[in-house]
């Protein structure tokens, strides 16, 4: 889900090309490194220096790793979610799907209802797919409690 | 909120060998997969007698430069455990720092030696450490003074088209510290159709004290035992096969249906990305199911469409229904279904 933001972010990581390797002192305790470019030209991976590599040591030391346990999609707090945010709809979405697979179709429906209505402002062309899915899921638990009734 | 609990020492891989050797079997791996490793799979697999799981492999470069890629490359619990986190690296600087920030989270790290992608080798990750000997011994050396049994070391290596500089290289990492090694055995160049060479695994693992895995064309488990008879090895680590069939190291031939359950329980409830659960779903059941309904489930957009189709065309149990995760066979609904 991630994977996009995190990708422009990698592509962010400046870059230098240089033709010249020779010309150029290294600094490998940051973990400045030289690579091989497709071209055949040379390209430096900028380093880390001790201080920014302290600030993401100490986000890590105090967040953690991301813990998915059995219950967590159910225990999220969905007022916090940010429709902006791509993993943030993830999140929601993967709840709706959880609700929808254990069968508890009114919660379901009444979350669906609850992400469309936060992802109304967004350009539903760009989450073409993620708007088709919450359609589908509020259309067919609808039908299914209909039933049941 | 959940907390992560300590690591449990008996998950120690370096643990797990010693104890597999007392009961005078081999360990069984369940190897890395970039994409697929992740935690539902991890989970599955340990429910079918794998002993190690490994992560998929993560970019040292940027598990400690980026919070982004820590939330999307590395998701867990406290049941993902014995664990063994890949590294993809090609400097001591950045791998000491991945190591500090992800230990206190596994039971093992394991530096990819192996990995044939162009964009890696270019970035002298993977299989370009291969002809690197000394910055691989440079780097397991830099981790094991640091952390000394703190911290359990693997490479995953390929071999050389001259098993000579394999045997130098795997002695070189070994002087260095490693805890133990892993030979998948074909050169950076063989493709996976051809067979991977048991005899060079052999090999290194008599040109070594360490613990060696084999890895290679392990697609049951009759072949786990087969691949340690030839090589003498003390574990065999499967990929495609497990991918296939994650019950393989229970003895199945097949994925069976109970697995195939408990794959949806576990994604649903973790959480995986719809086209991650679609490529499961279908190794699993590819060559099994009738061709139109194969193609259809591959045709089908969301996750929540897949549930319906499943629930259409298939009897499956939730956790909370009698008989849940323990079906074999595939308990199709339709007549329609039942000629492949
Ligand atoms: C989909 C896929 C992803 C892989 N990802 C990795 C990886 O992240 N790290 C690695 O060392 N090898 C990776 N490999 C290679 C396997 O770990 C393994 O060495 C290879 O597939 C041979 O084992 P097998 O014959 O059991 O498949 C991958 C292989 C496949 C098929």
């Amino acid at each position: 889900m991630m994977e996009t933001v995190h990708q422009s972010l990698v592509n962010q990581l400046s870059e230098i090309t240089i033709n010249k390797p020779t010309d150029i002192k290294l600094q490998p305790q940051n973990g400045e490194i030289m690579v091989k470019k497709g071209s055949g030209r040379t390209k430096i991976r900028k380093g880390q220096t001790d201080a920014e590599y302290g600030s993401q040591k100490q986000q890590f030391h105090m967040e953690g790793p991301m813990l998915n346990t059995k219950t967590w999609l159910e225990e999220l707090d969905v007022s916090k979610i940010d429709p902006n945010i791509k993993s943030d709809r993830a999140k929601l979405e993967s709840l709706t799907e959880r609700l929808y697979f254990k069968r508890d179709y009114v919660k379901c429906l009444e979350t669906t209802k609850f992400a469309l209505e936060l992802f109304k402002d967004l350009n539903h062309k760009k989450i073409k797919n993620e708007i088709d899915e919450l359609e589908y899921l509020k259309s067919s638990c609808s039908k299914k409690i209909e039933t049941v009734q | 909120m959940t907390k992560i609990e300590p690591r449990n020492p008996e998950n120690n891989p370096i643990r797990i060998i010693e104890r597999c050797r007392k009961e005078g079997r081999p360990v069984f791996i369940a190897g890395p997969m970039v994409r697929y490793s992740k935690l539902p799979f991890r989970s599955l697999v340990r429910e079918y007698n794998t002993d190690l799981v490994y992560s998929p492999m993560i970019l040292a470069r940027e598990f400690v430069r980026n919070e982004f890629a820590r939330l999307s490359d590395f998701t867990t619990n406290n049941y993902d455990t014995p664990l063994i986190v890949q590294v993809g690296t090609n400097n001591v600087t950045d791998l000491l720092r991945f190591v500090e920030m992800i230990h206190p989270f596994v039971d093992g790290i394991g530096i990819n030696c192996g990995c044939p992608i162009k964009e890696q080798i270019r970035e002298g990750i993977g299989a370009a450490l291969m002809s690197e000997p000394d910055l691989v011994s440079d780097m397991v050396y830099a981790v094991k003074q640091k952390y000394g049994d703190k911290v359990c070391i693997e490479t995953k290596i390929r071999i050389h088209p001259d098993l000579n500089e394999t045997v130098k290289f795997v002695q070189k990492v070994e002087k260095a510290g490693v805890d133990f090694i892993t030979v998948h055995g074909r050169t950076k160049t063989t493709r996976s159709s051809q067979p991977a060479n048991f005899e060079a695994i052999k090999l290194m693992n008599e040109s070594v004290s360490v613990p060696v895995i084999a890895n290679g064309d392990c697609f049951s488990l009759n072949d786990a035992y087969e691949i340690v008879k030839k090589t003498k090895v003390d574990g065999v680590m499967a990929v495609r096969g497990i991918l296939d069939n994650p019950a393989l190291f229970a003895g199945y031939e097949k994925a069976p249906w109970g697995c195939i359950e408990k794959f949806w329980e576990y994604s649903t409830s973790y959480g995986l990305t719809y086209r991650l659960l679609q490529h499961h779903l279908s190794c699993m059941l590819d060559g099994r199911i009738p061709k139109e309904l194969y193609k259809e489930m591959m045709d089908i957009k969301t996750l929540a469409q897949l549930i319906d189709f499943f629930d259409n065309n298939f009897i499956l149990k939730r956790s909370n229904e009698e008989g849940f995760g323990t079906g074999i066979e595939i308990p199709f609904k339709t007549q329609r279904a039942l000629h492949i």
